[in-house]
């Protein structure tokens, strides 16, 4: 269910790039949950499939969604007004997923490694679909796979998604064009079996 | 799949995986100590940075013990082992190393020097990134028109046949993926060049044109002598591929159709791919060829019915401009009408230089092919 708020500050053009501003920012600060439920709802997908991508598994991932936006709710008040809100939660995400990665590792290597199979795309009922999303896991590396990711689920330019991964834009694109023909490469090779 | 229906799926997937914790997580919020939730950074420990350090300090070793070899490498690495040029408007030449890494790069004209300007650190980068780069800023500085069926003419020049055509190929695709994110319909020319024309060479210097463009000059104007190669070289590459079309010149051309750019479909329905290779260039990729096309020849015409012919590839591994010294591989049937292969922009954009199209249907039907195809034939329009 979408809330929204009488004067909402969250807008989306028409390519459905995602725009938060300072003064959403502030109403979460003051406790506002429904300025807060506008930020989910709008974020929660994006950073929950960047998340998904590092991991590889869902309930971490799942773990990993709420941990970053505790931080953000928490955290809110101190972020500075660099107008980039969506980077720094991403910032947040990245981190918590690596942090997390090295403690899957260090705990036991044969853990991570089952935990990392274990990605759980058996929830997603159409069989195109989790087709696409297991070879998007199975052919792409990371960097690539977290572009033709971002890119599909939340219609972010790549410029917007060059400037949250911190990256160059040619190299940004120049991978998305890559992974995209390999996923069509993948795709038609099962199409073919 | 196409590109769009990859992302719905996987958009769809990722909807149905993610969950809405919402109200979870703003109970836990709720609750919570700062101290118990830190933002995180991700620093290395020091135990890895002693793994780094190792692994540093084996890789220099390793490298010690190649110095020897550095010499040979340094020289393939500033060596220039091919050459590409792009004429959009911007006219641009790009000198890779056998890696794919960029050693220079020269603007043609003030528009290909602004582009290059505006690039940042090219040097030593990949060629595919380069070129993805520039044209993404030259679409963003508006040198596609909407309303102008827009074309790349990509020209490689490269040790051997196989090469170029990788090389073609690839940025073929980097640049259709640009140019469809960007909603710009246009057309792919792609030709191989040879670097023993110095007939070329010098052209291009004159004209101050790249070698690109002015291989095409020189192939439409030794087809119709009536068009002067200065007025070629003014003329937009649109206007020299209808041009060189309506010479009957196979151009090999790959189709950008842009969903949303707004032009019209019926403009765009000419056939992408040609079966044969212009006269002076190794065989093309058509990669989006709606029929097969064989390695590429000279200058066969295309069927307009839409019938390509298919015909036998001529083995010639050096580039020769000498189009009247070959002879057409095939005997193909008489053709129904004479129309040449119409483009958009031939219908849009003829000025008074350019020669005007072939007859419409229901003209007699074609004679025979004659062994020079260049020699203007009696009726036809030059």
């Amino acid at each position: 269910m979408r809330t929204k708020l009488p004067n909402s500050n969250v807008s989306t053009d028409k390519d459905f790039t995602i725009k938060l501003d300072a003064v959403l920012f502030q109403q979460i600060a003051e406790g506002n949950k429904d300025a807060f439920r506008i930020l989910y709802e709008q974020t929660y997908q994006s950073i929950y499939v960047y998340l998904l991508s590092i991991v590889q598994n869902k309930e971490e991932a799942e773990d990993l969604l709420q941990e970053t936006f505790i931080r953000v709710r928490l955290y809110v008040d101190r972020y500075s007004d660099q107008g980039k809100p969506l980077a720094w939660m991403f910032t947040i995400a990245r981190n918590l997923a690596y942090m997390r990665l090295r403690e899957l590792k260090k705990k036991s290597f044969q853990e991570f490694e089952t935990i990392q199979d274990m990605i759980g795309f058996s929830v997603i009922q159409n069989v195109e679909d989790r087709i696409v999303l297991e070879g998007a896991f199975q052919v792409l590396n990371d960097e690539e796979r977290s572009i033709v990711l971002l890119h599909a689920v939340s219609g972010m330019k790549h410029k917007e998604i060059a400037s949250i991964l911190n990256k160059p834009l040619s190299t940004v694109l120049s991978k998305y064009n890559r992974a995209i023909k390999k996923l069509n490469q993948e795709l038609s090779n099962n199409g073919k079996e | 799949m196409q590109e769009k229906q990859i992302l719905d799926h996987a958009k769809q997937a990722v909807n149905a995986m993610a969950p809405d914790c919402f109200d979870a997580i703003w109970e836990k919020a709720s609750h919570a100590d700062a101290k118990d939730y830190p933002i995180p950074k991700v620093t290395q420990t020091s135990k890895s940075r002693w793994k780094v350090s190792a692994f540093i300090g084996t890789m220099i070793t390793i490298a010690a013990c190649i110095a020897v070899f550095l010499g040979l490498s340094r020289y393939q690495q500033v060596t220039i082992y091919s050459t590409i040029t792009l004429d959009i408007n911007p006219s641009i030449c790009i000198c890779v190393n056998r890696n794919s890494e960029v050693l220079s790069m020269e603007g043609f004209n003030s528009d290909g020097e602004a582009i290059i300007n505006n690039l940042k650190n090219a040097k030593h980068r990949k060629l595919n990134e380069v070129v993805t780069e520039m044209i993404t800023s030259i679409a963003d500085k508006g040198y596609f028109k909407d309303e102008i069926e827009n074309s790349v003419l990509i020209s490689v020049d490269a040790e051997n046949t196989q090469v170029a055509q990788n090389f073609i190929t690839e940025l073929s695709e980097d640049i259709s993926l640009v140019m469809e994110q960007r909603h710009i319909s246009g057309n792919i020319i792609s030709q191989q060049l040879t670097n023993v024309d110095t007939e070329v060479d010098k052209l291009a210097e004159k004209l101050h044109i790249s070698k690109g463009k002015a291989t095409l000059v020189k192939e439409i104007s030794e087809c119709d002598k009536k068009l002067s190669e200065e007025t070629l070289a003014n003329m937009k590459i649109n206007e020299l591929v209808t041009t060189a079309e309506a010479k009957h010149l196979n151009i090999n051309k790959k189709n950008i159709q842009s969903k949303n750019s707004g032009s019209d479909i019926t403009k765009n329905t000419k056939k992408p791919a040609v079966t044969n290779i212009p006269k002076s260039s190794k065989a093309p990729t058509s990669t989006k060829a709606p029929t097969a096309t064989p390695k590429p020849e000279k200058s066969d015409r295309e069927d307009t019915k839409g019938n390509d012919k298919k015909h036998t590839h001529k083995k010639n591994e050096t580039r020769k401009h000498k189009n009247d010294e070959e002879q057409p591989q095939t005997t193909s049937a008489p053709e129904e009408t004479v129309a040449p292969t119409s483009t958009p922009e031939a219908t849009d954009d003829v000025n008074d230089a350019k020669p005007t199209k072939g007859p419409r249907p229901g003209r007699d039907p074609r004679p025979a092919p004659h062994p020079n195809p260049h020699r203007p034939r009696d009726g036809y329009p030059n």
